[in-house]
């Protein structure tokens, strides 16, 4: 069983979703998305009296926007929507009805898909709603998943997540995809060589 | 003195590495391999990380009981989280690897590799295999300079000059490589430079290798991954 923990507007959740569901196919191994509330990183401009501290975040926040992209093209990705100050609580309420009906992963995929291309916002009830219906969840009742939400993410804090995309695979806690050879490794029972 | 460009080097690879980061030491041997399967040699450079800038301060006592902190909660998370990590790979490479007590003034060891790296290729790699290792054994004090001639030494280095060279000339060469990083988009370690492209973590040695392959079949994706050694 692979539980990967996701926010719909961290695009490295996006950019893992499609090898580790490969990967979790190939295995035979189930694979559930949890949902994650994170905060964005807003990237600063260069000001004349920027400290070390706020150079060192500007300089990697710039790497990574620029690592994003060399990675996303790697897979087709479009990542044009700005995640900065969205709120994606409607989406992950939608991940967890998704779940109930068995369909979080294709959700989850349309999800990704239409917001990073810009073509719909992670607060709207009607888009998420159709898309949860074209998955084969009809029926979406936000309310009804609060109370789960917040007891999803205290359970997720308590195993040791405390960011996106964070894997919680036999007992241990992985912070992003570049772990899936490690995952696959011990998702097969470590019988081949160490996979580093 | 010639001043240091950050992102050019006559050789085809650039490795920036800082003896007090887990994940330099996780790289470094990944990283030699490269020298060898595809004959080349790495330009491999200091990066001395000003830890509290970005992470925060903390430090412990014998016991691991923490002392002084300044750190908050989003920080503590990432640190414990990076040492689990470092750790469980560790494991896996026997390689030992225990958490610092405190963040260490690594400025010292990244001028004796400055120091290293003009004396020989063969020097260079010695004297970085015995820090890496005894540092992370915690068996070396990499802030004492006696102890650092001593690795020198051990390195097959001539040490005589070192201590000037600290203090002046490789205190100067290293300054101002440090002023530069940030300005060309370094921050970080381990960082691997190659055909003006910047690649920030072990998980880019797939594509590393892409690279140095002629950038031939499809691109790979970041992956902690193990490659056999090429034979030819």
């Amino acid at each position: 069983m692979i539980r990967l923990a996701i926010d719909f507007k961290n695009a490295l959740s996006w950019l893992s979703l499609g090898p580790t569901r490969n990967m979790a196919e190939e295995l035979g191994v189930p694979l559930e998305l949890l949902p994650y509330q994170t905060e964005v990183s807003v990237l600063t401009e260069a000001g004349e009296e920027e400290t070390v501290a706020e150079r060192h975040a500007r300089v990697r926040a710039e790497y990574y926007a620029a690592d994003l992209k060399r990675y996303a093209d790697l897979q087709n990705i479009e990542l044009v929507a700005d995640s900065r100050g969205v709120d994606s609580t409607m989406a992950l309420l939608g991940l967890l009805w998704g779940n109930q009906k068995g369909v979080g992963l294709d959700y989850a995929h349309s999800v990704f898909s239409r917001f990073w291309s810009d073509s719909m916002g992670l607060d709207d009830v009607q888009s998420i709603g159709e898309i949860l219906t074209l998955s084969g969840a009809p029926g979406f009742e936000p309310g009804a998943m609060h109370e789960e939400l917040n007891t999803v993410r205290e359970t997720l804090e308590a195993e040791g997540v405390f960011s996106v995309p964070m894997y919680l695979v036999e007992g241990q806690v992985f912070q992003g995809r570049e772990h899936l050879p490690m995952i696959r490794w011990l998702l097969a029972g470590e019988r081949e060589s160490v996979p580093i | 003195m010639q001043q240091m460009n950050p992102l050019t080097s006559d050789k085809p690879l650039i490795v920036y590495l800082d003896f007090k980061s887990p994940y330099a030491y996780l790289a470094k041997n990944p990283t030699v391999q490269l020298e060898r399967d595809y004959q080349i040699e790495i330009d491999w450079r200091p990066l001395t990380l000003d830890i509290p800038s970005f992470l925060g301060s903390a430090r412990t006592d014998d016991k691991g009981n923490l002392v002084e902190n300044n750190r908050t909660p989003r920080q503590w998370n990432g640190v414990r989280y990076a040492y689990m990590d470092a750790k469980r790979y560790a494991r896996l490479k026997d390689m030992i690897l225990y958490g610092p007590q405190k963040i260490w003034d690594s400025s010292g060891a990244s001028i004796g590799m400055l120091w290293a790296k003009a004396q020989g290729r063969a020097q260079l790699m010695a004297y970085m295999d015995r820090v890496f290792e005894q540092f992370w054994r915690r068996e070396l004090d990499i802030e004492d300079l006696k102890v650092l001639e001593e690795v020198l030494d051990e390195a097959g280095c001539v040490v005589n000059g070192f201590r000037d060279y600290l203090e002046d000339d490789g205190r100067q060469i290293h300054d101002q490589l440090q002023d530069a990083l940030h300005p060309a988009g370094i921050f970080g370690v381990p960082t691997y430079i190659i055909e003006g492209e910047r690649f920030f973590g072990r998980e880019h040695l797939p594509m590393v290798r892409w690279i140095l392959e002629g950038r031939r079949g499809s691109k790979p994706d970041i992956a902690y991954q193990h490659f056999p050694e090429i034979t030819t």
